[in-house]
């Protein structure tokens, strides 16, 4: 009875260990509660066998608790750039959206125009309206940030990241780092300009 | 402030306290269990969920030894501080030291 308990109990760690050192961890924690048991044995108080070893596992703690405790601490985003990685999911990520869907939209919109005006007779009016039409779509689209410039502006903010800080950005003040942003963005504008 | 919290604060204190009496315990060599009641004699309260992953962390640091072997039928694992460990506890010894007289003047 007291050995299965322990075995069910260990094995339990063991599934939410690493394999690198699952065995060795197991192996050191079964003598511990061996050892535990044999002292508490020799108690006077002692109730029985079989709660001795229920008590002794209920203090020791359960298997996900003991198991976490030999965990170093892992993360998928480290608290390091967690502040920049908020950043892109609650901005960047959601204006880059938009971008795109404007830019999409546009170009949509220039084709099935273009395709109305090759299968469509129209009158001569209309036509030149179209191509002026058309032509401001080109402007527009072309003024404005493509897809491969905001890839590059955001790589351009990783870069900037670890030369120049924003002062509080990385207490989580995404304010600061809004304003280089902003800036950043200015500087390439009248850079190209 | 709840229990919880109080508790946590006094776990953060405690921790680097932790790895000093330690490391002072193993200079001759002692199994997890015998640590652990070790420290309790000199008043350390220590549990295994602390004591075994720290054992191991320190081994990692190369600041303990540690070897298995089979005793009253029983494998048990050893633990002794290294030649590294040795170097650095007079060192930590000093720094706590430091600690214990610059507090005690400013909680005066």
């Amino acid at each position: 009875m007291k050995t299965t308990m322990i075995d069910r109990y260990i094995a339990e760690i063991g599934k939410r260990l690493a394999l690198r050192n699952r065995a060795d961890i197991q192996k050191e924690i079964r003598s511990t509660l061996e050892d535990m048991l044999e002292d508490r044995a020799r108690h006077p108080d002692r109730t029985g066998e079989e709660n001795l070893v229920v008590d002794l596992l209920r203090e020791f703690g359960k298997p996900e608790d003991v198991a976490a405790s030999y965990q170093t601490e892992r993360y998928l985003v480290g608290p390091q750039l967690y502040p920049f990685f908020s950043l892109v999911v609650t901005i960047v990520l959601p204006i880059l959206a938009t971008v795109l869907m404007i830019i999409m939209s546009i170009g949509l919109f220039s084709s099935i125009v273009s395709l109305k005006s090759l299968h469509t007779k129209i009158s001569e009016d209309d036509a030149r309206l179209l191509s002026e039409w058309q032509k401001r779509v080109r402007q527009l689209t072309g003024n404005k940030l493509t897809l491969g410039e905001v890839a590059g502006l955001i790589g351009r903010i990783v870069e900037e990241r670890y030369k120049a800080l924003p002062e509080g950005f990385s207490k989580g003040d995404f304010k600061s780092l809004v304003d280089a942003l902003i800036g950043i963005a200015s500087e390439e504008a009248s850079g190209r300009g | 402030m709840t229990n919880e919290s109080f508790d946590n604060v006094i776990m953060e204190l405690r921790r680097g306290v932790i790895v000093l009496g330690v490391m002072s315990r193993l200079d001759h060599e002692q199994y997890g269990y015998s640590l652990i009641k070790d420290l309790s004699e000199h008043g350390l309260e220590i549990d295994q969920g602390t004591l075994y992953p720290l054992l191991r962390r320190l081994e990692n640091q190369g600041l303990l030894h540690s070897n298995w072997r089979i005793e009253a039928d029983r494998p048990r694992r050893y633990y002794v501080i290294s030649d590294e460990g040795r170097d650095l506890l007079p060192r930590l010894k000093t720094e706590w030291n430091g600690i214990v007289s610059m507090m005690g003047k400013m909680l005066k």
